[in-house]
C-alpha cells in the first residue's frame, strides 16, 4: 500500500494531518467541500473529499485505507489512494504527524 | 445581450485603508489615495463580511495600505470567523506587535503574509522610501514563532531581482514555510514608475535559472510559486478566471471593483457598496457585467482559439496601453497593439538606466 511513498518518509502507520492553515469547508451553496489554505482555495471532487474528510490527526493511512475499502470494492483503490496522498503532501495540503508511527 | 450564469465569488479582498508608513515605488495602491476620514466605519466593514458570507465568499484578504493601521481590525477578524470566512492578512509587518498577533490569532485570523523588499536593508530602504528593515524583520520572526501559518511575499523588479538567490537563502534561513515572489504589476505607483522598475530579460533570465534550481534542492523545505510580470510574460495572463468570476475587491471607500487594479478603468463607474448591496453589484453593476463571457470582444480576441482560457488578457492592461478596455491585452502577440509592450520591454534591456526619476507616494 506505501507503493510510491518509499521517497519520503511515510509507511502505513503514519498518522495524517492537516498542515497548519488548511481546512475543510463544507459549501452547502455550491453543495461541494472546499479546502481553504492560504491564499487558495480548492474545490474538491468526492473522492477527494472522502479521503480528506478521514484526515485528522488521529487515523493512519493504513486505518485510512481500510475504511475506504470497506465502501468500496475497488481494486485500483491501493494505488488511487497512495497517489492522491503523495500529491496532496506534495501540495502541502496535509502532512505527516511527527513522532506519529506507531509501534 | 445574452444573458451569462453567473457563479457566486469566493474571495473577498478587503482593503481596509490606504494608510500605510511605506512608499514603495511598486505599490498598486491608486495615485489618489483615499483619506482617513473618508474610511469606512467598522459596522460597515462588519456589513460588508455578512453579506459576502451570504454570496457564498468562503475566504477574505484583509489588505491596505497597511491593514494594521485600521483601529478595528480585530473587530472584522472576528466577524470573518463568526461567519466562517478564511482570513489572510497582508501586510508589510510594520506595527505587528507581540500583543497584537496575539489579538488576531485569538480573534480567529487564519494566516498571515509579510512582505519583505529586498535581502538587504539598503536595497531595502531605496524601494520602501525608509528603512524599515529591521522592523519586518522582527516582525517576521514574531509571526513564525506562532501557531499561524506564514507566507513570505517579495515584489521583484529591477533593483532587487538579481537578488533571488539571497531571498531564497533568506526565507529557508528563517524557516519560511511559503515563499510567493510576483514581479511588480503596472498599476498605480507602479505605473508611473514603471520604466525604472521593469526588468531586463537577461535579468529575467537568470533570476529564473536561480529559482528553478533552488525551488528543486528546497522542494522539502519550502514552498515556493512565482508569478511572472504581465510584460515579461509571453502569452496574455488569463484574469482571475475570468472578469467578475471569483473575486470581490472592496476599497477603502466602499467603492466594488472585480479586481484590484480595475480602478484604473476611467470608462466603467464602479459601484459604492455604500449605495449598493454585495449582491446586486456582483449580479446587476454594469461594471461587473462589462466584460463577463465573450461577447464583449473585439477581433482578434472574438475569433480566437484561446478566448475562453485567457478572456483576452487583462482587461485593465488594456485599458492602460490602448485606451479602450475591451481591446486584446497587448502583451498578446496578436494583439495589434503589442508592439507597445515590446518598446517597453526593450528599454528595460538597454544597458543604461533609466533617468526618469522615481516617484514614492507621499502619504
Ligand atoms: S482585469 Fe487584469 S488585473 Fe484585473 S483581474 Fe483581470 S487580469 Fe487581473
Ligand atoms: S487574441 Fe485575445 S483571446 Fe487570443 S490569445 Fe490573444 S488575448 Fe487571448
Amino acid at each position: 500500500m506505501t507503493d510510491g511513498l518509499e521517497n519520503i518518509n511515510i509507511v502505513k502507520e503514519s498518522v495524517l494531518q492537516f498542515t497548519p492553515g488548511v481546512r475543510l469547508k463544507d459549501d452547502e451553496e455550491r453543495q461541494c467541500k472546499l479546502l481553504l489554505m492560504p491564499e487558495c482555495i480548492v474545490k474538491l471532487n468526492r473522492s477527494a473529499s472522502e479521503v480528506l474528510e478521514l484526515v485528522d490527526g488521529q487515523r493512519t493511512i493504513e486505518m485510512i485505507y481500510s475504511e475506504l475499502a470497506a465502501r468500496y470494492e475497488d481494486d485500483t483503490l491501493h494505488r488511487d489512494l497512495a497517489e492522491f496522498i503523495m500529491d496532496a503532501l506534495s501540495r502541502g495540503w496535509i502532512e505527516v504527524k511527527s513522532e506519529s508511527i506507531q509501534t | 445581450m445574452t444573458v451569462i450564469a453567473k457563479q457566486r465569488p469566493f474571495t473577498i479582498t478587503m482593503e481596509l485603508t490606504h494608510r500605510c508608513p511605506l512608499q514603495c515605488l511598486y505599490c498598486s495602491n491608486p495615485m489618489e489615495l483615499i483619506s482617513k476620514e473618508n474610511e469606512l466605519s467598522l459596522d460597515h466593514w462588519i456589513s460588508i463580511v455578512d453579506q459576502a458570507a451570504d454570496l457564498s465568499i468562503v475566504q477574505a484578504n484583509l489588505t491596505g495600505g497597511e491593514p494594521l493601521a485600521y483601529p478595528r481590525l480585530t473587530s472584522v477578524v472576528a466577524q470573518l470567523k463568526k461567519r466562517d470566512i478564511y482570513s489572510n492578512l497582508i501586510t508589510s509587518g510594520i506595527g505587528l506587535t507581540e500583543k497584537v498577533l496575539e489579538e488576531l490569532v485569538s480573534c480567529g485570523l487564519e494566516s498571515i503574509q509579510i512582505s519583505l523588499q529586498s535581502a538587504n536593508a539598503s536595497t531595502a530602504e531605496l524601494i520602501a522610501g525608509w528603512n524599515a528593515q529591521a522592523q519586518k524583520m522582527s516582525s517576521l520572526n514574531l509571526a513564525l514563532r506562532q501557531k499561524i501559518p506564514v507566507s513570505l511575499n517579495v515584489v521583484l523588479h529591477k533593483y532587487n531581482i538579481d537578488e533571488v538567490g539571497e531571498i531564497i537563502d533568506l526565507a529557508a534561513e528563517l524557516n519560511v514555510k511559503r515563499l510567493e515572489l510576483a514581479n511588480t504589476q503596472f498599476y498605480g505607483f507602479a505605473l508611473a514608475n514603471r520604466e525604472n522598475l521593469l526588468p531586463s530579460e537577461k535579468q529575467m533570465e537568470n533570476a529564473v535559472a536561480v529559482y528553478d534550481l533552488k525551488k528543486k534542492q528546497l522542494a522539502a523545505k519550502i514552498q515556493m510559486s512565482w508569478i511572472i510580470g504581465d510584460y515579461l510574460e509571453r502569452s496574455p495572463k488569463p484574469c482571475m478566471g475570468g472578469w467578475a468570476n471569483q473575486h470581490i475587491v472592496v476599497s477603502a471607500d466602499g467603492t466594488a471593483y472585480p479586481c484590484l487594479a480595475a480602478g484604473a478603468i476611467k470608462t466603467l463607474s464602479f459601484p459604492s457598496t455604500k449605495e449598493k448591496s454585495l449582491q446586486w453589484i456582483w449580479e446587476e453593476s454594469p461594471a461587473f457585467n462589462a466584460f463577463r463571457g465573450t461577447d464583449w470582444m473585439l477581433e482578434p480576441c472574438r475569433s480566437c482559439e484561446f478566448r475562453e482560457k485567457d478572456f483576452g488578457g487583462c482587461r485593465c492592461q488594456a485599458f492602460l496601453l490602448t485606451g479602450d478596455a475591451a481591446q486584446a491585452d497587448p502583451v498578446c502577440k496578436l494583439s495589434p497593439h503589442h508592439q507597445l509592450v515590446e518598446e517597453k520591454i526593450k528599454k528595460a534591456n538597454a544597458p543604461l538606466a533609466s533617468t526618469k526619476e522615481l516617484i514614492y507616494r507621499l502619504n
